[in-house]
């Protein structure tokens, strides 16, 4: 019997591919991040010279490397997953190890970049954009810290202790990291793009 | 298909920044968003109503988005 169970071709609507628990948690989090974006998209047409002024001091390339660290690991998480769902776990271990070292790329670059803008003085309070900046980013930063702990945990455990739900604990944990990605998406436009 | 979904996506991007304008950016977004869950995140194979539910809520979003900015 595998790890996982395979897909269907349609699941139900009580079992949702990585169960409910984290489908909750990610509908969530995406109705609070997409309530952000409202605000920033308004607040950017409203004070275009504050935003345009702040933006200046940001590297759009900087974003696209950050968005491409983010689009790699969660490739290779949906690839571990995969893996999982064959029952390859060798194969899953390693697809967890790249996943895990891409989103370390991202944490790297998003302090490389912290660090960056403190030598510019910008802090709380510096300007609007700034605090959307910093609140939206650092945000979404808890919850890259909190993902790649979960997708740790989880690659440690897999073929060494069994896992009371799977579905829930391999699947689900990527269903988080993937809202990570997709909230990314839309953070990269509002802040890095003119 | 996975691999493609992050190619595309990777494009996407890149594309945003090249382009540098806002509401292509985020129709982008929308399109990136839409990729991924479907594929990465499995929503292809949910049932009916999340399905729906996730495409309506990514396309009103990128929509609402859109229309603002």
């Amino acid at each position: 019997m595998s790890l996982l169970a395979p897909l269907p071709r349609r699941a139900s609507i009580a079992e949702p591919p990585g169960g409910v628990l984290f489908w909750v948690v990610v509908a969530t989090e995406l109705l609070a991040f997409g309530v952000f974006f409202g605000f920033v998209t308004f607040v950017r047409t409203a004070e275009p010279a504050v935003f345009e002024a702040g933006r200046a001091l940001l590297d759009p390339r900087e974003g696209l490397a950050l968005a491409a660290a983010l689009l790699a690991s969660g490739w290779f998480v949906a690839e571990a997953v995969h893996a999982c769902r064959e029952d390859r776990l060798r194969k899953a271990r390693v697809f967890y190890a790249l996943a895990l070292a891409w989103g370390l790329v991202f944490v790297g670059l998003k302090l490389h970049g912290y660090a960056a803008l403190g030598e510019h003085d910008v802090h709380l309070g510096a300007s609007t954009y700034w605090d959307i900046y910093l609140l939206g980013t650092g945000f979404h930063f808890i919850h890259v810290l909190i993902g790649l702990v979960m997708l740790a945990r989880t690659a440690l455990r897999l073929g060494r202790r069994p896992f009371e739900d799977a579905e829930t604990a391999i699947a689900g944990t990527a269903l988080f990291w993937h809202m990570c990605d997709v909230a990314w998406f839309f953070l990269f436009p509002l802040l890095y793009v003119a | 298909m996975r691999a493609l979904v992050f190619f595309v996506c990777l494009s996407l991007v890149a594309l945003s920044v090249f382009l540098g304008d806002l509401r292509i950016a985020l129709a982008f977004a929308g399109v990136k968003a839409l990729l991924v869950g479907l594929e990465l995140m499995e929503v292809r194979h949910a049932a009916w109503l999340h399905l729906v539910s996730f495409v309506g809520f990514v396309a009103i979003l990128t929509g609402a988005l859109t229309l603002v900015a």
